[in-house]
């Protein structure tokens, strides 16, 4: 089943720093991490992870730097971006927030009760 | 550049462009979109597709570009997007003055700093002088008046001079110091240099005009109340010169920007 991005909206940001939170990447890598971890159901626009990332970024949930001299590569620069501790404060947060919001729709959506 | 590579940065570009955000902001998303945009149409011709479909694959994968500037412009702070927000009426007023101003290429540090401090000189003296013949108080003013309207203009005039030329240059040799390094010197560390260049050259031109005219405030006491109106004046205009090439210094930027895109782009 595929899931657009109507769906995800509001949720990329929670997303980024879940991906994030296991280790640093850059705007390409945190697309395909998200792609392999939602098994390829998820459909993004490849550019749209930007805004979101520079909305963290200004938040002081991640922090960016751009690629150090000994892995660049030809033409322009990569950015990394890493989580902070703000940013897993808030990723905490995030994850209750939706655990407790599955259980009540399961709850609500359950049917013979 | 492949065409398809020039391709990709009119794209980048087409989104970018008419972002209002500050110019550091901007060059920012140019380098990440175009990075992400690049791996994108690399990715697609490892899967074995010609050029241009890698190219069209590419750029449906990244999204349409009116939608993620949007998206984009509302990452941009608020405060941020208010002050680079263009307005109509002055926008072909600036592009003119950009032209006017900016360095041309192949000219040196030197040659650009001239030209903006004569063009500055003239534009200030040019109004001060025709308040001079404007305002009877100055113009009917005894001769003693005038001699000490004229001497505080003059060395006003000669630290706009020196104020200007130096400004400018140091912006220019800070920006080329800082432009062309593989890895930038950081935006606060730039903006640091100026601010230490400016308050020296402006200290230096301070205690100059201190010791050949007594210093303006003395001058201003000194004066009568006509001339001390056209002083006050003349002191607000002191600052012209910083913002001048702070102007001329985010000019400048522009052009090179505009160089880094090997495109001549129509405003």
């Amino acid at each position: 089943m595929s899931i657009g991005r109507e769906t995800i909206r509001g949720h990329l940001e929670t997303v980024i720093l879940s991906v994030l939170g296991s280790r640093p990447g850059h705007g390409f890598e945190i697309l395909r991490r998200i792609e392999a971890r939602g098994n390829g159901a998820l459909k993004l626009k490849e550019g749209s992870v930007y805004p979101a990332l520079y909305r963290l970024e200004e938040a002081g949930n991640i922090r960016g730097r751009w690629e150090s001299e000994s892995v660049r590569r030809r033409g322009p620069r990569r950015r990394v971006y890493r989580i902070t501790s703000e940013g897993r404060k808030k990723l905490a947060t995030e994850r209750d927030r939706w655990r407790a919001f599955v259980e009540m729709m399961q709850s609500l959506l359950e049917t013979g009760k | 550049m492949s065409s398809q590579e020039a391709c990709l940065k009119i794209v980048v570009e087409t989104v970018v462009g008419p972002i209002a955000a500050s110019g550091g902001r901007k060059d920012r998303m140019r380098e990440e979109l175009y990075r992400h945009v690049l791996d994108l149409y690399e990715e697609e011709c490892a899967r074995g597709l010609d050029p241009k479909a890698a190219l069209e694959e590419a750029l449906r994968r990244f999204g349409e570009a009116s939608s993620l500037r949007r998206e984009l412009q509302y990452s941009v702070p608020r405060i941020e997007r208010i002050m680079y927000h263009p307005l109509p009426f002055l926008t072909p007023g600036a592009r003119a003055a950009s032209n006017w101003l900016a360095g041309k290429k192949g000219t040196s540090a030197v040659n650009h700093a001239s030209r903006v401090t004569v063009n500055l000189v003239v534009g200030v003296t040019g109004p001060l002088l025709l308040l001079v013949l404007l305002i009877p108080e100055i113009r009917d003013a005894p001769p003693s008046i005038l001699r000490h309207f004229f001497r505080f203009t003059d060395s006003l005039v000669a630290a706009q001079f020196v104020c200007c030329f130096f400004l400018v240059l140091a912006s220019d040799f800070i920006l080329r110091l800082t432009w062309d390094r593989p890895v930038p010197i950081s935006r606060k560390v730039q903006a640091w240099a100026w601010l230490l260049a400016s308050a020296v050259l402006v200290a230096a031109v301070m205690a100059i005009a201190w010791r050949l005219n007594h210093g303006f405030l003395g001058v201003w006491r000194e004066a009568s109340a006509p001339s001390r109106i056209v002083n006050t004046i003349t002191l607000i205009l002191l600052p012209i010169p910083l913002l001048m090439s702070i102007y001329v210094g985010e000019v400048e930027k522009e052009r090179r920007r505009r160089e880094w895109n090997d495109l001549s782009l129509s405003d």
